[in-house]
């Protein structure tokens, strides 16, 4: 991937030929040249992050259908609610407790909201209400058990089968079903006209192939500006695009064909964890990240990206500065030159909060958004009150880009041979990198070019991303 | 113990309802001009922070303390809600200061309605308050105009006419002259079980005669209806029906009204 560059150059019809346009290659192989171009256009440019953290580093996945589904693993819930009660196990004697459900297995040991254990001394029995219960206290030094801890409602949990020395029976495991997903892709196009005007600047894309070799491919660099143009707009679907279809997935909106205009969620519509904030503190990003975390505990390779604004990379530095400063905080003050650079009368400042590595082993980076500052967006949002940047700016999206189950978190799902589709309509010229022939498609005194690309980002775990707003009157 | 519940708006989408229900929501923070929002100022402020701030009100600290409270403030909404205990003991302090803050807060709270209804009406609210006692309150209020109902129903089973008349008001086009007394009735009273507070209003108008009347030439088409405006011939005589009424009952306007009233006369 290092050697991989984007040039700008004039174009020269001597090694520019159709065999080398990166127009062909795309035509012939979508699936392995879109990441490619997001990779280097997103490297050069910074402006699609979402996109070239999901297909341009590989996390893409393309598929027959304009629908996929997918497993969720959902929390388990390991405690049960007290349906009612009898007797309180005084003096070693069998009480009886009525669960919902028949989740606790004969012979494991429970333990009440207040720590005291029993054990289930036989099958639960069907009874109105849920499943009865007998149960023993363990210790014979407990004289009963708390009336508040076999009131309705109160919560006990499972946790170990204790049996007999000898002849016991085996027992069994509970296991919940993961959810399915069912989501949508969506199709977006742009186009741009020009006239019959000679072209002469290309974009030349030097791209590696196996033992180290590389190999150039080029386009138009106008073209190359509207594609780059074009991933913008794409991005800007996969963080705000919604459904354009009811939750029973009918879809409701028509096109003047009549044909169904279908879009997937955007990456705000996966998230469903919401919070606000105004001025940012240290403990509040504490509480927010503990809360993400406290979900994560099945994840591998633990990472959660802080995509944001220039307003929120400020407020995150801010934040952990005034931490670090705090008159209660001195263990973190370090005389090493962290933060001033230089010597004499030459100093400047440094040193600016960009990562937050929680004890957890987790780690929030962040990641800078133009859209959330020059977006159309965030042009129209309001203005934060102290800085007068859009409030957009100040948006904070911690996304999970953890592994489970071998998988990535965030990928995005391409329509197979629909990952980027491109195509001309040549009218009185052709444009540079497509095929000419002296039969055109219209009369126009000039030529269009069109991009098309059938796509979603997917979000895997929706409870283990936050979207933080600020929020102002 | 009064107890409120604070709830969040149910999200439909695509995800399982488990996923949804599981997802973590939290009323944070807001700008209130260029401070955090606060939940109570002053003297209030005063009393019911210092034993959660750790300096003394008047501490040079105090004011960035204070800062930071308000604006690290978190209400995690489950989706059961949270209950916050907002009771005071007999001199107006809170039980739970914690939870009467915080309850003071959300009545601020951009993003929190008072109600279910005025987060549904408004797209920009995600919470709610709900309130037990004003429930109660509301639905008691509720009882009561039911029970007015009642009373103006069964005095208006004595007077035929004005059960015609109110009849007329209360749905327009029912034709009234064509039913029978029984028939009236029966309309009427399942009216009034249907919106006990619209069959009251109208019950105990003190304009129904007119209004009657109005309904009637509307339907005879002595009166135009245009929107909301009355026009006869070519002239517009009410902007609306309160317009109208006031016209009818303007001794100036008694030529034309009378003149309407032979027109319907005649075509009745």
């Amino acid at each position: 991937m290092a050697l991989m560059q984007v040039l700008k150059t004039y174009y020269n019809d001597q090694q520019m030929t159709d065999t080398n346009s990166l127009v062909n290659a795309l035509m012939e192989k979508p699936e392995e040249l879109s990441p490619i171009i997001t990779h280097l256009a997103g490297r050069e440019e910074k402006k699609f992050p979402l996109s070239f953290l999901t297909e341009g580093v590989g996390n893409t996945k393309s598929i027959d259908r304009f629908e996929y589904e997918y497993r969720v693993k959902t929390h388990e819930v390991n405690v049960r609610p007290v349906v009612s009660s009898t007797g309180t196990g005084a003096g070693g004697a069998i009480f009886t407790v009525v669960f919902p459900d028949k989740w606790f297995i004969f012979p494991y040991t429970l333990v009440s909201q207040s720590g005291v254990l029993a054990r289930i001394m036989a099958e639960p029995q069907p009874v109105s209400g849920g499943y009865e219960y007998k149960l023993k206290l363990v210790s014979p030094d407990q004289s009963s058990m708390p009336s508040a801890d076999i009131a309705a409602g109160a919560l006990f949990g499972m946790l170990y089968a204790n049996v007999g020395v000898d002849f016991s029976r085996g027992n069994a495991s509970n296991w919940a079903a993961p959810g399915l997903v069912r989501s949508k892709i969506g199709t977006i196009r742009k186009s741009y006209h020009f006239a019959g005007n000679a072209k002469d600047y290309v974009a030349q894309f030097e791209l590696p192939m196996k033992e180290g070799r590389t190999t150039k491919l080029w386009m138009d660099y106008e073209e190359y500006r509207h594609m780059l143009k074009f991933k913008e707009e794409c991005e800007m679907y996969y963080w705000y695009g919604e459904k354009t279809y009811d939750n029973n997935g009918v879809n409701q909106m028509l096109d003047e064909n009549g044909q169904p205009v279908i879009s997937g969620p955007g990456l705000f519509e996966q998230i469903i964890n919401k919070d606000t904030y105004s001025t940012l503190t240290q403990s509040k990003i504490e509480d927010v990240i503990g809360d993400l975390f406290y979900g994560m505990t099945d994840a591998t390779d633990k990472q959660v990206t802080l995509f944001t604004g220039i307003g929120g990379a400020r407020e995150f530095d801010r934040a952990l500065r005034n931490y670090y400063s705090g008159s209660g905080n001195n263990y973190l003050q370090t005389t090493e030159a962290k933060f001033i650079t230089g010597s004499g009368r030459s100093l400047g400042i440094t040193g600016y909060f960009t990562s937050y590595d929680h004890i957890d082993g987790h780690s929030v980076n962040v990641v800078k958004v133009p859209l959330f500052d020059h977006g159309p967006v965030a042009q129209a949002s309001n203005k934060h009150p102290e800085s007068g940047l859009p409030l957009e700016s100040y948006r904070m999206v911690f996304v999970d880009q953890s592994t489970y189950d071998g998988q990535n978190n965030l990928q995005m799902i391409n329509k197979k041979g629909r990952e980027m589709l491109r195509w001309c309509v040549a009218g009185s010229v052709v444009p540079n990198g497509f095929t000419s022939t002296d039969t055109r498609a219209s009369d126009i005194d000039g030529a269009s070019v069109h991009m098309l690309k059938t796509a979603g980002v997917l979000l895997r775990r929706f409870d283990t991303s936050l979207d933080l707003q600020c929020v102002a009157s | 113990m009064r107890k409120i519940i604070i709830r969040r708006k149910e999200v439909l989408n695509h995800l399982p309802k488990e996923i949804r229900a599981g997802a973590k929501v939290t009323i944070g923070s807001i700008y209130v001009g260029r401070q955090p929002l606060k939940g109570v100022e002053g003297e209030e402020a005063k009393i019911l922070l210092k034993d959660i701030i750790d300096v003394p009100y008047g501490h040079v600290e105090w004011p960035k303390k204070e800062k930071e409270f308000w604006a690290s403030m978190r209400v995690k909404v489950p989706f059961e809600g949270v209950e916050l205990d907002i009771s005071k003991d007999e001199e107006g302090n809170p039980f739970n200061p914690i939870d009467y803050l915080t309850y003071q807060w959300c009545l601020k709270h951009r993003l929190v309605a008072s109600t279910k209804e005025e987060m549904e009406k408004d797209g920009r609210k995600k919470f709610y308050i709900y309130d037990p006692e004003k429930d109660l309150l509301k639905k008691n209020a509720a009882v009561k105009i039911s029970k007015e109902a009642d009373k103006e129903f069964i005095k208006l089973t004595g007077n035929v006419d004005k059960m015609r008349m109110l009849l007329r008001v209360l749905s327009a086009g029912s034709k009234p002259e064509s039913l029978t007394d029984m028939e009236v009735e029966n309309m009427l009273y399942d009216i009034k079980n249907q919106n006990a507070a619209k069959f009251l209003k109208y019950a105990i108008d003190k304009d129904l005669e007119i209004r009657s009347e109005i309904s009637e030439m509307i339907e005879y088409g002595v009166i135009r209806l245009i929107g909301n405006q009355h026009i006869y011939i070519d002239e517009t005589i009410g902007e609306n029906i309160t317009d109208t009424i006031v016209y009818f009952k303007n001794k100036k306007n008694s030529g034309a009204v009378n003149a309407m009233r032979a027109q319907l006369k005649e075509l009745k």
